[in-house]
């Protein structure tokens, strides 16, 4: 699977972690990822764990009980300019709505760590400005 | 070797203690239903037989091979275990602890060396027919193996307790009883070795001592005593439960594996099973006729009258001696478990406290605190686990992020995977996962294992501490 340029947003107005465990979760069900229950799934993910990674970065995603809520992969990314407080303290600024159910995203994600491991890439995919800015260094950047 | 002996004593514990329920409900069901139970039913005892000889090996199999290679290795190592239940006539619960891992073990080689080499959705396909296929050729490999094995070992068994026997060594005959029983040919020994014997000596003297051999539950009572005073975790929380079904049920069958979870037991009760039998032979005691099942008020139903004090003092004496010696064994054990396992846990929770600042400089200034860690036991790493919830989304990075310092510190060799933090892999060196599931993993991992928890799953110092253990 790829990116998909309608599933990558900016938005200021997302106030908190639910905010965004949210509308990312609302943008799955909607692009017909997921069944909208997947959402709690996600909320109580955040609950039990968190998906706090690494700095400046979370990834929400549902529980092991919500497998079967998967229709198919797909990644949601939301950035925030602003950045908001995830948890104890730790600021995050782009999130990313994971809905996978077999190792189809785990190539991805793979990627996705490549790219936060390398402190110049993460750099400039943290900067990037534009919601077309941000899905072509995605798309550049991991295969 | 130390270590190693815990780390197998842990594993075989790791197929046993997670299926104590089923055999508990077995037990039960066997101590009420059958025609010498409590409240016999004709009926309801159907279900003793099929239990013992196909769920429970079954229920072990399962969990052997889900240890070394989770749900699939089950699966396989459940199906391989099929081969040796119907290979045979006893209850196959030590096949099913060989054949469980082994069929995991099988189908995760299987699995490394086509990786990689399965055209793209066809996964699904060559995944069920490669186990499947290899379940048929493990399933047919048991099969024809185990019967002629455990036939030879009763035949061998039944021999040597008839030479015994007849040459009036009678507390030896404990260094071959126990060892049966514990391999589940209990009943062959018993019904099939010493009840004639005692059946012509009731005619001759009116009572016979070959009835209390194997029947007696002093020895098995003070192994589960030990379990209960000096045992660890699940193993002592089961043993009370246990006790009632051995020692007031009768069902000997739940106390053998305490013993195959922690092998050095065996020496506890053949000491117990020799002391009881030297005392019923200075008391001159037996029974009139086999108490079946062997549970204490069976015995004393069975006892000719004015023999009750031989019989009980050889009971007390199998019980107090088995537990003095099964004592050793089982604190040894629970003991190192204990020592190593703070020790790891408090390294861990140093490390989670180095792990709390969340600005790039601290953490590295905090790295070089926990630089005692990584000088600590450096042994040979094979298997690094992440463990986590759901394997969806954080582990996955995690192992990526992992595999690829690994790969540039040129130690490719190193497995690393994620797994549940429920289902972590026996075989792990190094378990890592999240700061808040530490204690989770740690109460899962075999003893011994390194357990450290994480905060940031991309950039943390932990991963270069554990690099440099490799």
């Amino acid at each position: 699977m790829r990116f998909d340029r309608n599933l990558v947003f900016i938005k200021s107005d997302l106030r908190s972690r639910d905010e965004i465990v949210e509308f990312l979760g609302r943008q799955l069900v909607a692009a017909g990822a997921v069944q909208p229950d997947y959402i709690t799934a996600m909320h109580k993910r955040e609950q039990d764990t968190g998906t706090y990674i690494t700095e400046g970065v979370a990834i929400p995603h549902g529980t092991e009980e919500s497998r079967s809520l998967v229709n198919k992969t797909a990644i949601a990314i939301v950035k925030i300019p602003g950045g908001i407080e995830w948890i104890d303290g730790k600021k995050v600024y782009l999130a990313f709505g994971i809905a996978g159910n077999n190792d189809e995203h785990v190539a991805l994600l793979g990627g996705l760590a490549g790219l936060l491991m390398d402190a110049g890439q993460k750099e400039q995919l943290m900067a990037a400005g534009s919601e077309e800015e941000l899905f072509t260094y995605l798309e550049e950047n991991i295969t | 070797m130390r270590e190693s002996l815990q780390k197998f004593g842990g594993f075989l514990a790791g197929m046993v203690i997670p299926n104590i329920a089923a055999i508990i409900c077995w037990g039960l069901i066997t101590a009420f239903f059958i025609p010498t139970g409590w409240v016999p039913d004709e009926n309801l005892a159907k279900l003793v037989g099929p239990m013992i000889q196909y769920l429970l090996p079954i229920l072990i199999g399962f969990a052997g091979g889900r240890l070394v290679y989770g749900l699939r290795g089950g699966v396989i190592g459940a199906t391989a275990t099929m081969g040796v239940i119907v290979g045979s006539d006893i209850p196959m619960f030590l096949g099913a602890m060989v054949m469980g891992p082994f069929g995991g073990w099988v189908i995760k080689k299987c699995d490394a060396m086509i990786e990689h080499k399965i055209p793209t959705g066809f996964e699904m396909l060559v995944n069920n027919f490669s186990a499947g296929i290899l379940g048929m050729i493990l399933v047919i490999l048991a099969y024809n193996i185990i019967g002629p094995v455990v036939a030879g070992i009763a035949t061998l068994l039944g021999s040597a307790a008839k030479v015994i026997a007849e040459a009036k060594l009678l507390p030896l005959l404990a260094l071959l009883i126990e060892p049966g029983k514990v391999l589940f040919l209990n009943n062959a020994i018993n019904h099939g070795v010493f009840s004639p014997i005692g059946i012509a000596e009731v005619k001759e003297f009116g009572q016979s001592i070959f009835f209390l051999l194997e029947t007696n539950p002093g020895p098995g009572l003070g192994l589960l005593l030990a379990y209960w005073v000096f045992g660890k975790g699940l193993g002592k929380q089961s043993a009370p439960g246990a006790i009632i079904i051995h020692f007031f049920g009768g069902i000997h069958e739940i106390y053998f594996p305490y013993v195959l979870m922690n092998p050095l037991c065996i020496i506890g009760v053949i000491a117990g099973g020799m002391a009881a039998d030297l005392t019923f032979l200075l008391f001159n005691a037996g029974l009139v006729a086999t108490p079946s099942p062997g549970s204490i008020f069976a015995l004393l139903a069975m006892t000719p009258k004015g023999g009750l004090i031989g019989v009980l003092a050889g009971i007390i004496v199998g019980t107090v001696v088995s537990f003095l010696v099964s004592s050793i064994f089982v604190r040894a054990y629970s003991g190192n478990v204990d020592e190593q396992g703070g020790a790891d846990l408090i390294s861990a929770r140093q490390l989670v406290q180095a792990m709390k600042p969340a600005k790039a400089g601290e953490q590295v200034q905090q790295s070089a605190n926990s630089q005692t860690l990584a000088t600590k036991e450096a042994g040979l790493v094979k298997k690094i686990v992440f463990a986590c919830e759901a394997g969806m989304g954080s582990s996955v990075m995690a192992v990526s992020v992992l595999k690829k310092k690994l790969a540039q510190a040129g130690k490719k060799e190193i497995e690393v995977v994620h797994s549940p933090v429920n289902q972590i892999p026996q075989d792990a060196d190094i378990v890592l996962t999240a700061a808040g599931l530490v204690e989770s993993a740690r109460k899962v991992a075999a003893p011994g294992t390194r357990v450290y928890g994480v905060q940031d799953f991309i950039n943390t110092p932990v991963y270069d501490e554990v690099i440099k253990q490799c």
